[in-house]
């Protein structure tokens, strides 16, 4: 007896990761994340500042999948918005970087604007999620320096949501 | 007609105890990252109209 196949859910999650795998700096992105992963809460087990190098930082992009919303029903299935928040990292150690308030480096501000503008156009660039959803859309971005300063790192925190049609038969 | 029947002697009050419960939170507490990622996951949802709590 073949497996049951994998929730819907499951698989957009999976398409999004793959799809933000598959950044490559260059003409259309700044920055190759070392490593996309997917965890329950971003925490600090998800950094790893061994990866990377001077010239190419560690770059982190973190999925987590929160709650979900059920909508209309239809014959063969329900409407439903996923949300997934997404934690976009960079190891970034300007000297007496100490202070959230008062940032020596005004340069954090534009590689967070680098990362979200990288993750904005990949996911934007498929709205369908690789055919598994209706449409993807980004919310809420946070960059702002109380809420995502972290020594050693440039942050953005990102919500994404996805609408799809939860199938009776999937 | 009289019923025979048993009447239990009433029973002395528990008297109030007092217990020291530690102060431990019931979950271990999230690592400052963590907050800060929870800090805005909760954003999201109050924006969405929803864990307006």
């Amino acid at each position: 007896m073949p497996p049951a196949s994998e929730p819907q859910g499951e698989l957009i999650v999976a398409a999004l990761k793959t799809r933000l795998e598959g950044i490559t700096a260059g003409s259309d992105f700044w920055y190759t994340p070392h490593k996309v992963l997917r965890f329950a809460a971003w925490c600090n087990a998800c950094l790893d500042p061994s990866l990377g190098s001077a010239s190419e930082p560690a770059t982190i992009y973190t999925l987590s999948p929160d709650d979900e919303e059920s909508g209309e029903n239809t014959y063969t299935g329900t409407q439903s918005l996923m949300h997934i928040d997404l934690a976009l990292a960079q190891r970034f150690e300007p000297a007496g970087d100490v202070d959230p308030f008062n940032q020596p480096d005004p340069d954090r501000w534009k590689v967070q604007q680098r990362m979200r503008n990288d993750v904005r156009k990949r996911i934007r660039g498929d709205l369908k999620v690789g055919n598994t959803a209706l449409l993807v859309q980004i919310p809420l971005v946070d960059m702002s320096a109380e809420e995502t300063f972290v020594k050693g790192w440039a942050v953005v925190f990102m919500r994404i949501e996805v609408l799809y049609i939860f199938e009776d038969a999937a | 007609m009289t019923e025979d029947r048993a009447v239990a002697a009433p029973e002395p009050e528990e008297e109030a105890q007092t217990v020291d419960v530690p102060n431990v939170p019931l979950e271990p507490a999230p690592d400052p990252l963590m907050a800060a990622f929870l800090r805005f996951r909760r954003k999201a949802r109050r924006l969405s109209g929803r864990d307006v709590a």
